[in-house]
Protein backbone atom coordinates (compact mmCIF):
# COMPACT_ATOMS: atom_id res chain seq x y z
CA UNK A 1 0.00 0.00 0.00
CA UNK A 2 1.27 3.37 -0.97
CA UNK A 3 2.39 6.09 1.17
CA UNK A 4 -0.75 8.65 -0.52
CA UNK A 5 -2.58 5.70 -0.34
CA UNK A 6 -2.79 5.08 3.33
CA UNK A 7 -3.26 8.90 4.05
CA UNK A 8 -6.31 8.95 1.95
CA UNK A 9 -7.66 5.93 4.07
CA UNK A 10 -7.23 7.82 7.05
CA UNK A 11 -8.53 11.34 5.53
CA UNK A 12 -11.80 10.23 4.36
CA UNK A 13 -13.45 9.05 7.66
CA UNK A 14 -12.59 12.22 9.10
CA UNK A 15 -13.63 14.99 6.96
CA UNK A 16 -16.63 16.39 9.17
CA UNK A 17 -14.12 16.12 11.92
CA UNK A 18 -12.04 18.82 10.01
CA UNK A 19 -15.52 20.68 9.44
CA UNK A 20 -15.61 21.01 13.03
CA UNK A 21 -12.02 21.82 13.18
CA UNK A 22 -12.08 24.73 11.02
CA UNK A 23 -15.48 25.80 12.61
CA UNK A 24 -13.12 26.07 15.66
CA UNK A 25 -10.79 28.07 14.25
CA UNK A 26 -12.37 30.57 13.46
CA UNK A 27 -13.94 31.24 16.48
CA UNK A 28 -12.85 34.90 17.55
CA UNK A 29 -12.27 34.73 21.02
CA UNK A 30 -8.40 33.55 19.81
CA UNK A 31 -8.59 30.50 22.32
CA UNK A 32 -6.42 27.37 20.88
CA UNK A 33 -8.81 25.22 19.06
CA UNK A 34 -8.87 22.10 20.82
CA UNK A 35 -7.38 18.91 19.13
CA UNK A 36 -10.47 16.79 17.99
CA UNK A 37 -10.02 13.09 18.25
CA UNK A 38 -11.72 10.81 15.69
CA UNK A 39 -12.28 7.46 15.98
CA UNK A 40 -12.36 5.68 13.21
CA UNK A 41 -13.85 2.25 12.94
CA UNK A 42 -11.40 -0.92 12.58
CA UNK A 43 -8.47 2.08 12.00
CA UNK A 44 -6.32 4.32 14.28
CA UNK A 45 -7.23 7.20 15.85
CA UNK A 46 -6.33 10.45 14.98
CA UNK A 47 -5.88 13.67 15.67
CA UNK A 48 -6.04 16.82 13.71
CA UNK A 49 -3.90 19.54 14.88
CA UNK A 50 -4.13 23.25 13.80
CA UNK A 51 -2.91 23.39 10.18
CA UNK A 52 -4.38 19.73 9.06
CA UNK A 53 -1.46 17.75 10.06
CA UNK A 54 -2.59 14.45 11.42
CA UNK A 55 -0.86 12.75 13.81
CA UNK A 56 -2.05 9.08 15.69
CA UNK A 57 -3.96 9.35 18.66
CA UNK A 58 -2.27 6.94 20.45
CA UNK A 59 0.87 5.03 19.65
CA UNK A 60 -0.33 2.26 22.37
CA UNK A 61 -1.55 -0.49 19.96
CA UNK A 62 1.90 -0.08 18.09
CA UNK A 63 3.89 -0.01 21.71
CA UNK A 64 1.70 -3.21 23.11
CA UNK A 65 2.23 -5.31 19.61
CA UNK A 66 6.30 -4.65 19.23
CA UNK A 67 8.18 -4.46 23.39
CA UNK A 68 7.96 -7.97 23.33
CA UNK A 69 10.70 -7.91 20.85
CA UNK A 70 12.69 -5.15 22.68
CA UNK A 71 15.45 -6.65 24.97
CA UNK A 72 17.34 -5.06 27.50
CA UNK A 73 21.24 -6.12 27.23
CA UNK A 74 23.29 -6.60 30.02
CA UNK A 75 26.82 -6.57 30.45
CA UNK A 76 29.82 -6.90 32.38
CA UNK A 77 33.00 -5.57 30.79
CA UNK A 78 36.55 -5.64 31.31
CA UNK A 79 38.35 -2.24 30.69
CA UNK A 80 42.33 -2.37 30.84
CA UNK A 81 44.10 0.90 32.03
CA UNK A 82 47.39 -0.49 31.54
CA UNK A 83 48.74 -2.70 33.91
CA UNK A 84 45.02 -2.29 35.27
CA UNK A 85 41.79 -4.34 34.79
CA UNK A 86 38.79 -2.69 35.58
CA UNK A 87 35.35 -4.45 35.71
CA UNK A 88 32.43 -2.46 35.03
CA UNK A 89 28.90 -3.13 33.72
CA UNK A 90 26.92 -1.90 30.61
CA UNK A 91 23.24 -1.76 30.12
CA UNK A 92 21.82 -1.56 26.43
CA UNK A 93 19.31 -2.09 24.34
CA UNK A 94 18.92 -4.89 21.34
CA UNK A 95 15.78 -6.51 19.40
CA UNK A 96 14.65 -9.62 17.74
CA UNK A 97 15.24 -10.32 14.48
CA UNK A 98 14.95 -13.97 14.11
CA UNK A 99 12.75 -16.57 16.00
CA UNK A 100 15.52 -18.49 16.73
CA UNK A 101 17.36 -16.37 18.68
CA UNK A 102 19.19 -13.72 16.95
CA UNK A 103 19.08 -10.44 18.77
CA UNK A 104 20.69 -7.05 16.99
CA UNK A 105 21.89 -4.42 18.50
CA UNK A 106 24.77 -1.81 18.75
CA UNK A 107 28.51 -3.66 18.98
CA UNK A 108 29.68 -0.55 21.70
CA UNK A 109 26.61 -1.85 23.65
CA UNK A 110 28.45 -5.49 23.89
CA UNK A 111 32.16 -3.98 23.17
CA UNK A 112 34.65 -5.88 25.79
CA UNK A 113 31.92 -7.94 26.96
CA UNK A 114 32.70 -9.99 29.48
CA UNK A 115 29.54 -11.55 29.69
CA UNK A 116 26.10 -10.51 28.08
CA UNK A 117 22.82 -11.50 29.07
CA UNK A 118 19.68 -10.66 28.02
CA UNK A 119 16.44 -9.96 29.11
CA UNK A 120 12.99 -10.80 27.28
CA UNK A 121 9.92 -10.26 28.67
CA UNK A 122 9.49 -9.48 31.96
CA UNK A 123 10.90 -12.82 33.56
CA UNK A 124 12.59 -14.42 31.33
CA UNK A 125 16.89 -13.21 31.22
CA UNK A 126 19.25 -15.63 28.72
CA UNK A 127 22.65 -15.54 28.08
CA UNK A 128 24.17 -14.31 25.31
CA UNK A 129 26.61 -14.52 22.67
CA UNK A 130 28.21 -12.48 19.85
CA UNK A 131 27.62 -13.99 16.67
CA UNK A 132 29.03 -11.17 14.96
CA UNK A 133 29.84 -7.32 15.43
CA UNK A 134 31.33 -4.47 12.55
CA UNK A 135 32.81 -1.88 14.78
CA UNK A 136 33.04 0.40 11.90
CA UNK A 137 28.79 0.60 11.39
CA UNK A 138 28.44 0.19 15.44
CA UNK A 139 26.70 -2.93 14.83
CA UNK A 140 26.52 -6.90 16.36
CA UNK A 141 24.20 -10.05 16.02
CA UNK A 142 23.89 -12.04 19.02
CA UNK A 143 22.25 -15.12 19.92
CA UNK A 144 20.48 -16.55 22.48
CA UNK A 145 19.34 -20.14 23.46
CA UNK A 146 15.34 -19.65 22.38
CA UNK A 147 13.02 -20.41 20.16
CA UNK A 148 9.59 -18.90 19.01
CA UNK A 149 10.72 -15.37 19.64
CA UNK A 150 8.56 -12.46 18.41
CA UNK A 151 11.13 -10.81 15.49
CA UNK A 152 10.33 -7.21 14.42
CA UNK A 153 10.06 -6.99 10.53
CA UNK A 154 12.85 -4.65 8.92
CA UNK A 155 11.39 -1.74 6.83
CA UNK A 156 12.68 0.10 4.54
CA UNK A 157 14.35 3.39 5.46
CA UNK A 158 15.29 4.50 2.10
CA UNK A 159 11.30 5.20 1.96
CA UNK A 160 11.36 7.33 5.12
CA UNK A 161 10.43 11.17 4.48
CA UNK A 162 11.54 13.62 6.88
CA UNK A 163 8.49 14.54 9.56
CA UNK A 164 7.74 10.89 9.63
CA UNK A 165 6.48 9.53 12.60
CA UNK A 166 8.48 7.17 14.38
CA UNK A 167 8.91 5.86 17.82
CA UNK A 168 11.83 4.37 19.56
CA UNK A 169 11.61 1.54 22.03
CA UNK A 170 14.23 1.04 24.66
CA UNK A 171 16.05 0.94 28.61
CA UNK A 172 17.24 4.46 28.79
CA UNK A 173 18.73 4.67 32.19
CA UNK A 174 17.55 0.57 32.79
CA UNK A 175 14.12 1.74 32.32
CA UNK A 176 12.71 -0.86 30.62
CA UNK A 177 10.81 -0.56 27.40
CA UNK A 178 10.54 2.73 27.37
CA UNK A 179 8.68 4.58 24.84
CA UNK A 180 8.92 7.70 23.01
CA UNK A 181 8.34 8.91 19.69
CA UNK A 182 9.15 11.80 17.64
CA UNK A 183 9.58 12.27 14.01
CA UNK A 184 12.34 11.49 11.20
CA UNK A 185 14.17 14.93 11.65
CA UNK A 186 16.82 14.72 9.28
CA UNK A 187 18.72 11.64 6.79
CA UNK A 188 22.09 10.89 5.43
CA UNK A 189 24.19 12.27 8.94
CA UNK A 190 27.96 11.63 9.23
CA UNK A 191 31.04 12.06 10.98
CA UNK A 192 30.58 15.27 9.55
CA UNK A 193 27.79 16.00 11.23
CA UNK A 194 27.92 14.24 14.72
CA UNK A 195 31.31 14.93 16.28
CA UNK A 196 32.60 12.81 18.52
CA UNK A 197 32.61 9.53 16.12
CA UNK A 198 35.45 7.67 14.83
CA UNK A 199 36.20 9.18 11.53
CA UNK A 200 37.10 5.55 9.94
CA UNK A 201 33.52 4.61 11.08
CA UNK A 202 30.72 4.17 7.91
CA UNK A 203 27.63 6.28 9.34
CA UNK A 204 24.68 7.61 7.59
CA UNK A 205 22.52 8.11 10.03
CA UNK A 206 18.30 9.17 10.58
CA UNK A 207 17.86 11.89 12.95
CA UNK A 208 15.06 11.93 15.03
CA UNK A 209 13.90 13.94 17.95
CA UNK A 210 12.36 11.06 19.54
CA UNK A 211 13.76 10.43 23.00
CA UNK A 212 16.69 8.69 22.85
CA UNK A 213 19.28 8.59 25.69
CA UNK A 214 21.85 6.31 27.12
CA UNK A 215 20.87 2.61 27.51
CA UNK A 216 18.25 3.30 24.37
CA UNK A 217 21.47 1.79 22.07
CA UNK A 218 20.85 -0.84 20.40
CA UNK A 219 16.95 -0.43 20.67
CA UNK A 220 14.50 -0.08 17.32
CA UNK A 221 13.65 2.69 15.50
CA UNK A 222 9.87 1.82 14.60
CA UNK A 223 7.48 3.10 11.72
CA UNK A 224 4.11 3.61 12.16
CA UNK A 225 3.76 0.07 10.80
CA UNK A 226 5.71 -1.19 13.26
CA UNK A 227 8.81 -2.32 11.06
CA UNK A 228 12.04 -1.14 12.38
CA UNK A 229 13.39 1.97 9.97
CA UNK A 230 16.60 2.09 12.37
CA UNK A 231 19.04 0.82 15.31
CA UNK A 232 19.07 4.02 17.92
CA UNK A 233 22.67 4.57 18.43
CA UNK A 234 24.22 7.89 19.22
CA UNK A 235 22.86 11.33 20.97
CA UNK A 236 23.93 14.43 21.18
CA UNK A 237 24.62 15.46 24.69
CA UNK A 238 24.65 18.80 24.30
CA UNK A 239 21.68 19.41 22.26
CA UNK A 240 17.88 18.21 23.50
CA UNK A 241 16.52 15.22 21.72
CA UNK A 242 19.04 15.30 18.56
CA UNK A 243 19.27 11.55 18.67
CA UNK A 244 20.27 9.14 15.90
CA UNK A 245 19.85 6.07 14.53
CA UNK A 246 21.50 3.49 12.06
CA UNK A 247 18.97 3.22 8.83
CA UNK A 248 18.28 -0.76 8.79
CA UNK A 249 18.84 -0.51 4.93
CA UNK A 250 22.65 -0.30 5.86
CA UNK A 251 21.78 -3.09 8.55
CA UNK A 252 19.97 -5.12 6.35
CA UNK A 253 23.17 -4.98 3.81
CA UNK A 254 25.70 -6.62 6.59
CA UNK A 255 23.68 -9.37 8.59
CA UNK A 256 23.93 -12.24 5.96
CA UNK A 257 27.89 -11.53 5.78
CA UNK A 258 27.53 -10.89 9.96
CA UNK A 259 25.81 -13.81 10.65
CA UNK A 260 28.00 -16.10 7.83
CA UNK A 261 31.15 -14.81 8.94
CA UNK A 262 31.22 -12.56 12.04
CA UNK A 263 32.71 -9.93 10.68
CA UNK A 264 32.42 -7.36 7.38
CA UNK A 265 35.36 -7.67 5.10
CA UNK A 266 35.91 -4.34 3.03
CA UNK A 267 38.19 -4.45 0.32
CA UNK A 268 40.26 -1.37 -0.04
CA UNK A 269 43.27 -0.24 -2.75
CA UNK A 270 44.81 1.90 0.22
CA UNK A 271 44.32 5.26 -1.18
CA UNK A 272 42.30 8.65 -0.62
CA UNK A 273 40.71 9.95 -3.67
CA UNK A 274 39.02 13.25 -4.22
CA UNK A 275 36.92 15.34 -6.71
CA UNK A 276 39.38 17.55 -9.08
CA UNK A 277 38.64 21.01 -7.98
CA UNK A 278 39.35 24.24 -10.50
CA UNK A 279 42.80 24.95 -8.49
CA UNK A 280 44.24 21.68 -9.78
CA UNK A 281 43.65 22.32 -13.03
CA UNK A 282 46.71 24.14 -13.24
CA UNK A 283 48.37 22.65 -10.78
CA UNK A 284 48.43 19.11 -12.19
CA UNK A 285 48.15 20.45 -15.73
CA UNK A 286 44.26 18.24 -16.62
CA UNK A 287 42.32 20.24 -18.84
CA UNK A 288 38.87 19.17 -16.93
CA UNK A 289 37.53 18.17 -13.59
CA UNK A 290 36.99 14.41 -14.77
CA UNK A 291 38.43 11.50 -12.91
CA UNK A 292 38.87 11.00 -8.79
CA UNK A 293 42.26 12.49 -7.78
CA UNK A 294 44.87 11.14 -5.49
CA UNK A 295 45.33 12.47 -2.13
CA UNK A 296 47.10 10.12 -0.56
CA UNK A 297 48.62 6.66 -0.86
CA UNK A 298 48.65 3.96 1.95
CA UNK A 299 52.67 3.08 2.05
CA UNK A 300 52.83 -0.34 1.49
CA UNK A 301 49.26 -0.78 0.15
CA UNK A 302 47.81 -2.60 -2.67
CA UNK A 303 47.56 0.77 -4.46
CA UNK A 304 51.13 1.86 -3.88
CA UNK A 305 52.73 -1.71 -4.59
CA UNK A 306 50.91 -1.63 -8.17
CA UNK A 307 52.14 2.01 -8.68
CA UNK A 308 49.73 4.85 -7.70
CA UNK A 309 51.08 7.62 -6.92
CA UNK A 310 49.65 10.88 -5.85
CA UNK A 311 48.18 13.44 -7.81
CA UNK A 312 47.66 10.63 -10.13
CA UNK A 313 43.99 10.96 -11.61
CA UNK A 314 41.99 7.47 -11.47
CA UNK A 315 39.62 8.12 -15.16
CA UNK A 316 38.49 4.63 -15.09
CA UNK A 317 37.89 1.58 -12.69
CA UNK A 318 37.37 -1.28 -14.18
CA UNK A 319 36.47 -0.15 -17.71
CA UNK A 320 33.69 2.71 -16.26
CA UNK A 321 34.42 6.27 -16.75
CA UNK A 322 34.56 8.20 -13.52
CA UNK A 323 32.73 11.37 -14.03
CA UNK A 324 33.76 14.59 -12.74
CA UNK A 325 31.81 16.34 -9.36
CA UNK B 1 25.72 -2.85 -8.35
CA UNK B 2 27.94 -6.04 -7.55
CA UNK B 3 31.07 -4.13 -4.80
CA UNK B 4 34.74 -5.67 -5.86
CA UNK B 5 35.95 -7.94 -2.43
CA UNK B 6 38.98 -8.62 -0.38
CA UNK B 7 41.88 -9.96 -3.75
CA UNK B 8 39.99 -8.53 -6.78
CA UNK B 9 41.68 -7.69 -9.20
CA UNK B 10 40.74 -3.94 -10.51
CA UNK B 11 41.82 -2.47 -13.37
CA UNK B 12 42.46 1.69 -13.33
CA UNK B 13 43.34 3.93 -15.83
CA UNK B 14 45.16 6.73 -14.52
CA UNK B 15 46.67 10.01 -16.04
CA UNK B 16 50.00 10.70 -14.59
CA UNK B 17 50.45 14.34 -13.61
CA UNK B 18 52.80 14.32 -16.72
CA UNK B 19 50.09 13.39 -18.77
CA UNK B 20 51.31 10.59 -19.67
CA UNK B 21 48.04 7.94 -19.28
CA UNK B 22 48.31 3.87 -18.34
CA UNK B 23 46.93 1.16 -16.71
CA UNK B 24 47.04 0.14 -13.18
CA UNK B 25 46.13 -2.97 -11.68
CA UNK B 26 45.58 -3.47 -8.13
CA UNK B 27 44.69 -6.54 -6.18
CA UNK B 28 42.42 -5.18 -3.22
CA UNK B 29 43.28 -5.78 0.17
CA UNK B 30 41.28 -5.91 3.20
CA UNK B 31 40.91 -2.63 4.35
CA UNK B 32 41.31 -3.28 8.51
CA UNK B 33 44.60 -4.69 7.84
CA UNK B 34 45.61 -1.66 5.58
CA UNK B 35 48.82 0.60 7.13
CA UNK B 36 47.79 3.43 8.36
CA UNK B 37 47.49 6.68 5.31
CA UNK B 38 49.82 9.72 6.21
CA UNK B 39 48.74 13.55 7.11
CA UNK B 40 47.35 14.68 3.95
CA UNK B 41 49.32 17.48 2.29
CA UNK B 42 47.94 20.69 2.26
CA UNK B 43 46.21 21.47 -0.80
CA UNK B 44 47.55 24.62 -2.17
Amino acid sequence: MSRRTLALMLAAPLLPACEKWRARLSRSDGAEPAPVVVTVPRGPETVILPGGVQAPASFADLAERVAPSVVFVRTNQTHRYGSRRVLGRGLGSGFVIDPDGLILTNHHVVENAARIDVSIGKDRRLRAQIVGADPPTDVAILRIEARGLPALPLGDSNALRVGDWVLAIGNPFGLANTVSAGIISAKDRTTEDVPGLDPQGFYNFLQTDASINPGNSGGPLLDLAGNVVGVNTAINVQAHKIGYAIPVNMVRELLPRLVGKGHIERAAMGAVIASLKPVDVARIGVDNLKGALVRQVSPGGPGEQAGLVVDDVILEFNGRAIPGP
Amino acid sequence: MSLAGVGTLVKLLVRRATGQIIELSVRLGDASQLPPLPEPEPVP
